[in-house]
């Protein structure tokens, strides 16, 4: 505990900077690679222009809590047909997401910009969990989607997809 | 303390005072509490009263992650009238959309222009699970969902053991689709007296681009597609393949091997339940990774020999249940290490020195009634012996191969009672064991000894391919038998005493430096790399019939004394 960890600092959208040990930051794809090019300048800030403070805090708490974790392998697309299959999500990854929609869309554009696998599929699996078993009516009031289809249109599609309702 | 065991909230807390650097130290929006990074080292102090300051105004006070928590069960869309979603780029949108089954897909296609346009996306139906035939074929299913589709799993044997109305079950991940539509497929027994016409699948396959599947499931169709269709479906299938599930189908005799030839790239085969009398050559599965032939009982003991002597090398799961009539010699000589293969001039691959591991990690044995436990035993401990030597070898061959011209015989691995006969040479061009002198008839009595003398011999000696690259006949790994034995004493023994051996030395030392090094570090990361799995049904500890009567005799009267008393029938594990 009391040996010194390396740090880097990161700048958010409304300049705000985040001292975030290395082990940490590194979680996001995007900022590892940018912490390779730097190299070991003291004091250099990452610029974080997509994110903003309160977001960086959130999946900050995220990247901590998995620090420990193997990171991903780069190219792990095919192979990760386990990770995809299973729409769960761990115990404290489903607490953690517990935000209100604002916030998990945010999240979920920034683990994207930051290039965070793990949370990525985590805030889309949330988002998927969502969608099930609901209705086009209850999915339009859940994310304020606007019916802009014509009347014809939709019960064109309605009757496309007839087989497949219940 | 270990910060990792503690919940967030308090890992935030205790970590503000014990380092400034551990964690993100600016949380609060308002600027006053806010610091530059340029203050690394002087403001460090403020840095860690504000930073505690701001944990604790955060995270201290549970109350807002509760109020967080609350907002989040009602789920609501933003107030200002934004849509969320809409925001998403499409590559998101559609990264949620690969979570979801096919009903909530078509649901939300239903939802608004745009998210109609994302669910036409053809990644979303790669998979397609079919447990019943929907007729006619739905507009949607025609057009946009078969046409996508590169794994097709199709159980339309499910709903002929069910009482219950029809359904069709369409479902990408889990049973939940039904629809009013349906066709119950017909058993082809029942319409054989007439002319047949085009398969029952055919409807459906039309609009599927076999040639593109990765991957066909079609289990226990043996009722409703003859082996002519099946047959036709086969030879639709393109090169791409990599599964292929035909358990229980109508598949049989020797014909279908040539409908193989082409799936080189095919990584799990299942052939289950099938009637089948012959097995394709190994060099067919160049990449076969899950190889199933649990009761195939129409395999000839023979063959499954040979088969299991020359396993294609990349096998790394393999199902040999219920499979009566293997022999245990069989399972004694299977290949668990094999010649490495090395790039040749034109690419091609051939054999070269030495010998690898292969990749076999897991094999079932379930249900074959003459195996016991003490055979399983034998088995691994062999298989497993063969390895370690290997291995073993592999890091001393450099050495010897300096100090020995005649490589092939390290006699540190040679239980040196025995007689060192040129015989002896030859036998061990083939993966057999030592216990036998002579070549193995097909006698049942004979076939058991290696199991029983492997404790009285303890060095088996390992199975050994050792040809210079330009003797291809002595490769082979057959059952052995007379002939085998008597080509390769003739092969081997002049090979071994070949004069001209320096270029070779020098040729094996830059491989054995390298294979040192490979197997180092295999050993390094897989200490269990020897390891193989045996999954077995066998409960009987020995072949002996007395022995079985006293064993379950104790175990009925309940006075088996193990470990003292237990005699020689009862080895515990």
């Amino acid at each position: 505990m009391a040996e010194k960890k390396q740090t880097v600092i990161l700048q958010t959208s409304d300049d705000e900077q985040f001292t975030v040990e290395k082990v940490v930051a590194e979680r996001s794809a995007m900022i590892k690679s940018m912490m390779e090019d730097l190299g070991d300048q003291e004091g250099q800030a990452i610029p974080l222009p997509n994110v903003s403070s309160s977001v960086l805090t959130k999946i900050l708490e995220y990247c901590d809590h998995h620090k420990t974790e193997p990171l991903p392998a780069p190219d792990a697309n095919d192979a990760d047909d386990s990770r995809r299959k299973t729409s769960e999500i761990g115990e404290w990854d489903s607490r953690w997401i517990q935000v209100d929609q604002e916030m998990l869309f945010e999240i979920i554009l920034a683990a994207n910009y930051l290039d965070i696998k793990p949370l990525l599929d985590v805030g889309c699996k949330t988002v998927a969990n969502m969608i099930k078993g609901k209705t086009p009516e209850e999915i339009r009031k859940l994310f304020n989607i606007t019916n802009d289809f014509t009347p014809e249109e939709e019960e064109q599609i309605r009757k496309e997809n007839e087989w497949a309702e219940e | 303390m270990d910060i990792t065991h503690l919940p967030p909230s308090r890992i935030l807390t205790y970590h503000s005072h014990l380092s400034n650097s551990l964690l993100p130290s600016a949380l609060s929006k308002d600027p006053s509490n806010s610091y530059s990074a340029s203050s690394t080292s002087s403001s460090a102090s403020k840095d860690r009263a504000s930073s505690r300051c701001q944990y604790h105004h955060h995270y201290q006070d549970q109350g807002i992650l509760k109020q967080a928590l609350k907002r989040n069960s009602l789920s609501l869309a933003p107030r200002d009238g934004a849509s969320p979603f809409s925001t998403l780029p499409t590559e998101i949108a559609l990264s949620i959309l690969s979570y979801l089954d096919l009903p909530d897909i078509l649901t939300l296609s239903r939802a608004s222009r745009r998210l109609h346009e994302l669910t036409r996306s053809p990644a979303l139906y790669r998979e397609l699970m079919l447990n019943e035939l929907p007729a006619p074929i739905p507009i949607s299913l025609e057009r946009l969902i078969l046409p996508a589709v590169r794994d097709l799993t199709l159980q339309l044997h499910y709903h002929q053991y069910r009482n219950t109305p029809l359904r069709t079950l369409l479902y990408r991940r889990k049973p939940n689709i039904y629809t009013h539509t349906h066709t119950r497929v017909p058993s082809y027994r029942f319409i054989e007296g007439r002319e047949r016409g085009p398969s029952i699948l055919e409807p459906l396959l039309k609009h599927i681009k076999l040639d593109q599947l990765t991957s066909l499931k079609i289990p226990f169709s043996s009722s409703y597609l003859p082996l002519e269709d099946l047959f036709n479906i086969l030879d639709g299938l393109g090169a791409n393949l990599r599964k292929l599930d035909l358990r229980g189908s109508n598949l049989n005799g020797h014909e279908w091997m040539k409908k193989f030839e082409r799936f080189s790239k095919l990584e799990n085969l299942d052939l289950a339940f099938t009637n089948i009398h012959s097995l394709p050559p190994p060099s067919t599965f160049k990449n076969l990774k899950v190889l199933s032939l649990s009761s195939c009982c129409s395999i000839s003991p023979v063959l499954l020999s040979a088969f299991l002597g020359e396993l294609p090398p990349t096998i790394e799961k393999l199902d040999l249940s219920r499979l009566e009539q293997i022999p245990f010699r069989a399972l004694w000589d299977m290949r668990v290490i094999c010649p490495r293969l090395e790039l040749g001039q034109q690419g091609d691959t051939r054999q070269g020195e030495g010998l690898v591991l292969t990749r076999l990690r897991e094999i079932k044995l379930v249900g074959i009634d003459h195996l016991t436990r003490r055979d399983i035993r034998g088995l691994r401990k062999h298989w497993e012996d063969q390895r370690k030597e290997c291995i073993h070898k592999e890091q001393t061959e450099f050495e010897f191969e300096l100090s020995n011209d005649l490589p092939g015989l390290n006699p540190c691995e040679w239980d040196m009672k025995e007689p060192r006969t040129p015989e002896m040479v030859s036998r061990s061009s083939s993966p057999t064991s030592s216990s036998t002198s002579t070549s193995s008839s097909g006698d049942e009595e004979e076939l058991r000894t290696p199991s029983t003398s492997y404790s009285q011999t303890p060095r088996t000696p390992p199975p050994r391919v050792r040809n210079s690259p330009d003797q291809p006949q002595n490769r082979k790994i057959t059952l052995p038998s007379q002939h085998t034995f008597l080509q390769s004493l003739s092969t081997s023994t002049d090979h071994l005493f070949d004069p001209h051996s320096a270029t070779r030395v020098r040729y094996l030392t830059d491989l054995s430096v390298k294979s040192m090094e490979r197997n180092r570090a295999c050993l390094d990361e897989q200490p269990d790399a020897v390891r193989i799995d045996i999954i077995h049904s066998a409960i009987l500890e020995s072949e002996d019939e007395d022995g079985y009567r006293q064993f379950i005799g104790e175990v009925v009267g309940g006075t088996l004394d193990v470990g003292i008393g237990g005699g020689g029938y009862v080895e515990i594990d």
